[in-house]
């Protein structure tokens, strides 16, 4: 897609017309590639891996040679591509942060306060005195980030490099890139979308070396997430499930089949053991085994468990975590006294399972939660209430799902929505509580 | 600007290709001097050749060795420069450019001291009448144009062509032996096609006033220079891929 914007060219930091790249091996990984940026304007690139957003970079730091179209660079660029950087293995920080500073042409008079400037910003203490190569990632980065940004770029262009810092260095790479974002065209390729949606006013969505989008950033992150979600429904070969195929039997509860489900693997499994989880499957709006999902999509999970005993104490449930493990919701069938249709049409008990194969299914639809990625864990016990129970059988962090916030801002875990909002007037009181000083 | 930038990177270079680390640039100009010198003199000890003329074998045979020991470490460390500063083409608009001058740059800075010290000796011994400094500027430019438009060549062709490094080293010890360095020029006549037979002739005529037996090929150098400048800057969109 065509950026459309007005752009006059004396706002235009940069300008990218037709670009077009194919490698010496014939892949064409570019093509038709146009968008302006404005000074002082802050574009985010997100993609699939392999769309193109690492090679449009490396050319707009002219890193990388096109092979079709222009790009018009307007002011002094710094890059920091992939975790990567001018520097010299062998020689220092401080040696490597000088010849950085006499490429870009600093003066000799401000070289020292470059350098200071970029030292201190990177903390990296004493290690800027012992050669890059013995460096971690991490430090690297921290350098290559603190020269780009201490030498007052008009343009930065920065891929994926934040991702391996710490949190309390990407907060502060954050709080400095929106410093300079008043005078500096700032491109930033990332899959860290709730970051991206935070700091940019506009993203690029890429696919197959195209630009399919080009506008706000909320509206970016869900062209994206449908893209991810068509290309997994092309690369497992899986149609949606329409209530009216009859190949997915169970059309009112719009959890997965039976000849869908696969293998759990052992590995992340926990719990006793009686009551065993074989195989899984899961469906997000009625696509099996989908990658990404938004809110409001319905999670159906199917569990063929294998009991070895007669209970009518089951529990089974499922738990959301962040990437960070942190736990973030989840539910049981006792908790939620879900029931399922056959439950009423035979009048069965929700906790009762029998010694051999069962066929669990439940569903849920996905709450509003913020852009990131999270881990479904399936899990069997037994016990009187959940507080008592005996774990059985848990899939731990076997389902990965990629949220998008479906275009809504997403304050921190989750919103709540206000049940209720009024403003009203208060009329001013007369005496002595009316703020009057007291004699 | 661009050529402020060449200077650092040059000193740069200097620096990081010395054995000795912690030298800075010192060992990596002190090297080839001490080199040059040694060959110096054992030609003049050890080897006892004829004179040429009223000229001691050793003077004659520096004079010749100078050009040739420019030329061939300029080229031989362009088949492996881009390689080498690779982590410059990682940043913004990187120097790649001037990425093939640098071994030019090193090495010329290298060749202008070792000229500076013979003419010194010369002068100091009498050996010969004084060097021709015209004709020694001339025959220097010619030398840097014609090394240049190899290195340039070299330098990304090198990078595209997997066995063209390893080749360089084969070659260049065949070319010192076509060019007339150890031994005087005279038959046969087609080694004169040679265009470093013409400029190590002109370096003995600048510096010994030595009959070098071949003319200074001018037009030959401008056309190398000419020619590699332009193979790399056909080739040089595919140096990043190829990296």
């Amino acid at each position: 897609m065509r950026s459309e914007r007005n752009d006059t060219t004396e706002e235009a930091g940069i300008i990218v017309r037709g670009l077009g790249k194919r490698y010496r091996n014939g892949r064409q990984v570019l093509a038709d590639v146009h968008f302006t940026v404005r000074k002082g304007e802050t574009v985010g690139i997100i993609g699939r891996n392999g769309a193109g957003k690492s090679t449009l970079l490396k050319i707009l730091a002219g890193a990388l040679e096109p092979t079709e179209g222009s790009v018009r660079m307007r002011g002094t660029c710094r890059a920091v591509l992939e975790l990567g950087a001018a520097f010299h293995p062998d020689c220092t920080g401080r040696e490597n942060l000088r010849l950085q500073a006499d490429l870009w042409g600093i003066s000799v008079g401000l070289r020292q306060q470059f350098m200071e400037e970029a030292l201190r910003f990177a903390g990296i203490g004493q290690a800027a005195e012992a050669p890059v190569r013995t460096y971690s990632t991490g430090m690297f980065v921290r350098l290559a980030f603190a020269a780009a940004v201490c030498s007052t770029p008009e343009i930065l262009l920065v891929d994926e490099a934040l991702s391996v810092g710490d949190a309390a260095f990407q907060k502060k790479c954050y709080a400095r890139m929106r410093e300079i974002s008043e005078h500096t065209s700032l491109v930033l390729v990332s899959h860290d979308l709730h970051a991206l949606t935070r700091f940019c006013s506009r993203i690029l969505v890429m696919d197959s070396g195209r630009i399919v989008f080009d506008g706000p950033a909320r509206e970016a992150v869900d062209v994206y997430y449908r893209i991810l979600q068509a290309a997994e429904r092309a690369e497992n070969g899986l149609r949606e499930v329409r209530t009216d195929d009859p190949v997915y039997g169970d059309r009112k509860s719009g959890v997965p089949e039976e000849s869908f489900l696969r293998l759990a693997d052992p590995s992340c499994m926990s719990g006793e053991g009686r009551i065993r989880v074989r195989r899984f499957a899961y469906t997000v709006d009625g696509v099996p085994f989908a990658g990404s999902i938004r809110e409001g999509q319905e999670v159906g999970v199917a569990l063929e468990v294998l009991s070895e005993t007669d209970t009518d104490l089951l529990i089974v449930g499922y738990q959301v975590r962040d990437r960070c493990g942190t736990e973030i919701f989840g539910e049981t069938q006792v908790t939620s006294r879900a029931e399922s249709p056959e439950d009423t049409k035979q009048r069965a008990p929700r906790r009762r399972i029998r010694r051999g194969t069962s066929l669990i299914r439940f569903r849920f639809r996905w709450p509003g939660v913020r852009e990131g990625m999270y881990f479904l864990t399936p899990g069997i016990g037994i016990g009187e209430d959940v507080l008592r129970q005996r774990e059985q059988c848990w899939l731990n962090d076997a389902i990965r799902l990629d949220s998008s916030a479906g275009g809504r801002l997403i304050y921190g875990m989750f919103n709540v929505p206000m049940e209720a909002f009024r403003i009203a007037e208060v009329p001013a009181r007369k005496g002595p509580a009316d703020g009057k000083e007291q004699g | 600007m661009r050529l402020y930038q060449l200077y650092r990177l040059t000193l740069h270079d200097l620096r990081m290709s010395s054995a000795v680390r912690g030298t800075g640039i010192l060992w990596s100009i002190a090297e080839p001097v001490l080199l040059t010198g040694t060959l110096w003199a054992v030609m003049h000890l050890l080897v006892q050749a004829p004179p040429e003329g009223a000229i001691p074998y050793s003077f004659w045979f520096t004079a010749g060795y100078l050009p040739w020991q420019f030329f061939q470490r300029s080229v031989s460390e362009s088949a492996n420069v881009l390689r080498k500063h690779a982590y410059l083409l990682r940043q913004a608009q990187p120097p790649v450019r001037l990425l093939p001058l640098l071994p030019v740059c090193s090495s010329l800075l290298i060749h202008l001291l070792l000229l500076l010290l013979l003419g010194g000796i010369l002068e100091r011994t009498q050996t010969a009448v004084s060097p021709d400094l015209l004709l020694l500027a001339r025959v220097v430019a010619d030398l840097i144009l014609f090394t240049t438009g190899i290195s340039a060549a070299l330098s990304v062709l090198s990078v595209l062509v997997p066995w063209a490094k390893g080749l360089t080293g084969t070659l260049l010890q065949i070319w010192f032996w076509v060019t007339p360095v150890a031994w005087r020029m005279g038959r046969p006549d087609f080694v004169r096609i040679n265009p470093l037979c013409g400029i190590v002739a002109g370096y003995r005529r600048a510096l010994l006033a030595a009959d070098g037996g071949a003319e200074i090929p001018e037009g030959v150098c401008l056309a190398v220079f000419a020619a590699g400048i332009l193979c790399f800057e056909r080739y040089r969109g595919e140096i990043a891929d190829a990296l």
